[in-house]
């Protein structure tokens, strides 16, 4: 607890050292307080991952000034459909939610040279666009767990939890589905795309696995050493702490590695659109991807200009109507229910699971 | 000249080519609605199997446990729809009660369902600023529950249908629209070519020298065979005028130069004679030429003016008993006083439609020809005027020694004068008379009498 505070103390100087002000740990101010043109970004994103991108973009622009709000993917859903605030631009990480505002008529479109060079996944309607891919990745602890010995699949994983020796009992988290928006994507995505998802959500129960609600919460659990894998792990999320000298290493699946994404769009009664859309083009233009690669870590969409980009066992999530379908309320029961029904038949951990 | 519309001097070429286009255009039109319904109609075909697919996918994931319904929405469902790429979709599913399960809760109504249809009904509606269309079913289990009924409704805007259907009628438009042009270049290259032979008859008539009046020799159309024969016909007709006009100013010039010269003669005999007896004689004959020439000139002018009156046909309303009268009175003063006219008619009147100035001069001069031949010793000339049949019969009997039979046709021709006749006369009163009966409808003929002498009778036909 004692090392919060001080890391909070020490964030609070690093903002105060840069031109970048922190509202109440949620809100960015970045650039002249009388400018004329000011850009409301409400996002689900931490602040600090994305304040390189904003940063580079106020250079470009320097006389805009930018306000960036995070907030919970529900809430940047329900804002935007009760049109509480009227942010310019809504980054989101939870796709599905993205895409019902586009479905039920909360977004403007956008269509420009960088968004048209989108590959098809990466768009909807010209209203919701990716703009960074991340990878969902098995994360060990290296103390604990060679990479010779790592799970390298996801049949890998599965023998490894079935194994006699149960090497992973009690050793291993997954996001908490239930309460977690990516935590859910990645699992109905795995549900949808491979035969043995049952299989394997079952054999994670049995090995008594623990769920969080957060990529960090796991992550902390595995730099800790109280867990020895975690499984649909964020990948920028564990780079940035091997990059901090974490013990952690990362292995894409090579069965398939699910990729989501964060996903922009202007609202329909966005006040300055055309700050928005430059943002955009900003965001989805070589540069931006460049800076956001190396500032956030997350893969680039643009797949026309990096060729080597989610190719082989990478499976981008596509926007488009059939991520409504796990947002449907029975369909979301019946999914909880079964995801429950097999990882959790002994409690999950922590016991929150019905919250 | 008649008033004509603007439509009657239209070009033939306007006439052929302005009700065909329309005609064309208007099929084209009729074409391009027929090919928007298709487009519309066939879009709609293709996506709505997608949609009822979808409803059917949805429809097979319920579940009825415990007397309540559960769906597990298959990915499919609404992915299938995705091949609409950029159309927004919309669902909803309650129970019979209308008790929302899940989905959209606010969506249009369907029209109303019959739980024997098994492929779900389609319909339009707007829902979300937008046209969407709708596939809805009704699905029943059969079993005791009451609610066993669940209605399954899913939508989809109509962005691909409509981009699909513009599509079928923009290939289609560029298709008609190509035809159109090239049905609309036919039709002029074949109006162009069906007229050309009328522009090869006029190019003949314009190169001709005025005088030429001889048939059109170019072959035409059988449609222009009629009109041609027709040019040609008038073209004879103008011809021959032109020949009786030429010969008839031959002879007038002829019969003028003839009591000229002998005017000129008789005044140079005049002018030569120094005693003062001769000198009357000659003056006598001169006098004597004078008047036979102006009479000449008169039947001349005479002649002209009943030519161009024939041809006006100023009709009125006349009585042939007043106009004979008047004929007698204006003839008999300058004949001589001896001679007599007998003038018999026991009609009152006698009504027919004509020009009186033309037909008192035909009378008198008639009359005036059977006092100067019919009456060697004045003996009576009776004219005589009666009804015979649905004309009237106008009769001029003289005592005169009548005509050779030879002569009974030639006479009334110009310049042709009864043999021995002794009168000076220019032989154009008969021509004019008979010009005046005929452009009456009236018959003329001259008969020698049993008993002797010539008559002349007139017909007329009545009012």
């Amino acid at each position: 607890m004692k090392a919060r505070i001080l890391l909070a103390w020490a964030l609070a100087a690093l903002c105060m050292a840069a031109p970048v002000h922190a509202l109440d740990g949620e809100t960015l101010d970045i650039g002249p307080a009388d400018a004329a043109d000011v850009l409301t970004i409400d996002a689900s994103t931490n602040t600090q991952v994305f304040l390189g991108i904003l940063k580079d973009f106020q250079a470009l622009y320097p006389g805009m000034r930018l306000v960036y709000t995070e907030l919970p993917t529900q809430t940047l859903y329900e804002d935007a459909r009760a049109r509480r605030t009227a942010p310019d631009l809504i980054v989101s990480s939870s796709m599905d939610l993205q895409t019902k505002l586009v479905n039920d008529g909360y977004a403007q479109p956008h269509v420009s040279p960088e968004t048209a060079a989108l590959p098809e996944w990466a768009r909807w309607r010209n209203e919701v666009f990716s703009i960074g891919g991340e990878a969902m990745t098995i994360v060990y602890n290296t103390r604990a767990m060679t990479a010779r010995d790592a799970p390298r699949s996801r049949q890998q994983l599965l023998a490894m939890l079935r194994d006699p020796a149960r090497p992973l009992q009690g050793r291993i988290g997954t996001y908490d589905v239930a309460h977690s928006g990516i935590g859910y994507m990645a699992a109905t995505q795995d549900a949808r795309r491979d035969s043995m998802a049952g299989a394997l959500w079952a054999a994670m129960g049995n090995s008594a696995a623990v769920v969080d609600e957060y990529s960090d919460g796991l992550l902390d659990r595995i730099e800790r050493g109280e867990l020895t894998l975690g499984y649909n792990v964020l990948e920028s999320y564990a780079q940035r702490r091997i990059a901090a000298g974490a013990p952690l290493a990362i292995v894409r699946p090579d069965d398939y590695t699910l990729v989501v994404s964060r996903v922009a769009l202007i609202p329909r009664d966005a006040r300055r659109p055309e700050l928005a859309r430059r943002f955009l083009d900003y965001v989805l233009s070589a540069r931006g991807q460049e800076t956001m690669q190396r500032e956030s870590r997350m893969l680039t969409v643009r797949t026309d200009l990096d060729a080597q980009a989610l190719t082989g066992a990478m499976r981008p999530v596509a926007l488009g109507t059939g991520l409504l379908v796990y947002l449907d309320d029975l369909k979301r029961q019946s999914f909880l229910q079964a995801w429950r029904g097999a990882l959790c038949h002994r409690d999950c951990r922590p016991a929150d699971a019905d919250r | 000249m008649r008033e004509f519309s603007a439509l009657a001097r239209w070009s033939i070429r306007r006439r052929l080519l302005v009700p065909l286009c329309a005609l064309f255009i208007a099929a084209m039109l009729v074409l391009y609605g027929a090919a928007r319904g298709y487009g519309r109609q066939a879009a709609d075909t293709s996506y709505d199997h997608l949609l009822q697919a979808s409803v059917l996918s949805m429809t097979d994931s319920l579940q009825l446990v415990q007397g309540a319904w559960h769906m597990d929405m298959p990915y499919a469902a609404l992915e299938v729809l995705s091949l609409a790429a950029n159309d927004r979709v919309f669902y909803r599913v309650t129970d019979g009660a209308g008790r929302l399960l899940t989905g959209y809760p606010d969506l249009p109504a369907p029209p109303r369902l019959t739980s024997k249809d098994h492929q779900p009904a389609l319909f339009d509606a707007p829902y979300s600023g937008e046209l969407v269309r709708f596939a809805v079913l009704r699905h029943q289990i059969a079993g005791p529950e009451s609610n066993a009924v669940a209605i399954v409704q899913v939508g989809q805007t109509r962005l691909a249908r409509d981009a699909l259907a513009s599509d079928i009628v923009w290939r289609a438009t560029l298709i008609i629209g190509v035809l159109t042009l090239a049905v609309l270049a036919l039709v002029w290259v074949g109006v162009h070519r069906s007229l050309r032979p009328v522009a090869r008859v006029e190019k003949e008539l314009l190169t001709r020298q005025a005088s030429e009046l001889r048939p059109i020799e170019s072959p035409v159309p059988r449609e222009l065979v009629q009109l041609v024969a027709a040019l040609n016909g008038f073209m004879a007709r103008l011809s021959g005028n032109l020949d009786t006009l030429r010969v008839f100013i031959a002879d007038a010039a002829h019969q003028l130069r003839t009591p000229l010269a002998a005017l000129r003669a008789q005044v140079q005999v005049a002018l030569d004679e120094d005693d003062l007896a001769e000198q009357r004689r000659s003056l006598v004959a001169v006098d004597r030429n004078a008047a036979r020439l102006t009479r000449l000139v008169n039947q001349l002018l005479s002649d002209a003016s009943v030519n161009h009156r024939s041809s006006l046909q100023r009709f009125e309303r006349l009585d042939a008993v007043e106009l004979v009268r008047d004929a007698l009175q204006d003839v008999v003063p300058q004949a001589d006083p001896h001679s007599d006219v007998i003038w018999h008619s026991a009609l009152a009147q006698a009504p027919l439609l004509g020009d009186a100035l033309m037909l008192r001069e035909a009378v008198k001069n008639l009359i005036d020809n059977a006092l100067k031949h019919g009456s060697p010793d004045q003996t009576p000339v009776v004219v005589t005027l009666d009804r015979d049949g649905d004309a009237w019969r106008l009769t001029i009997d003289d005592q005169g020694p009548g005509i050779p039979p030879a002569q009974a046709q030639t006479i009334f021709d110009r310049f042709v004068r009864g043999a021995g006749t002794r009168a000076s006369g220019a032989g154009l009163g008969l021509s004019i008379v008979r010009r005046v009966v005929e452009g009456h409808r009236g018959t003329i003929a001259m008969t020698n009498r049993v008993e002797g002498g010539l008559r002349v009778s007139v017909r007329l036909p009545a009012a």
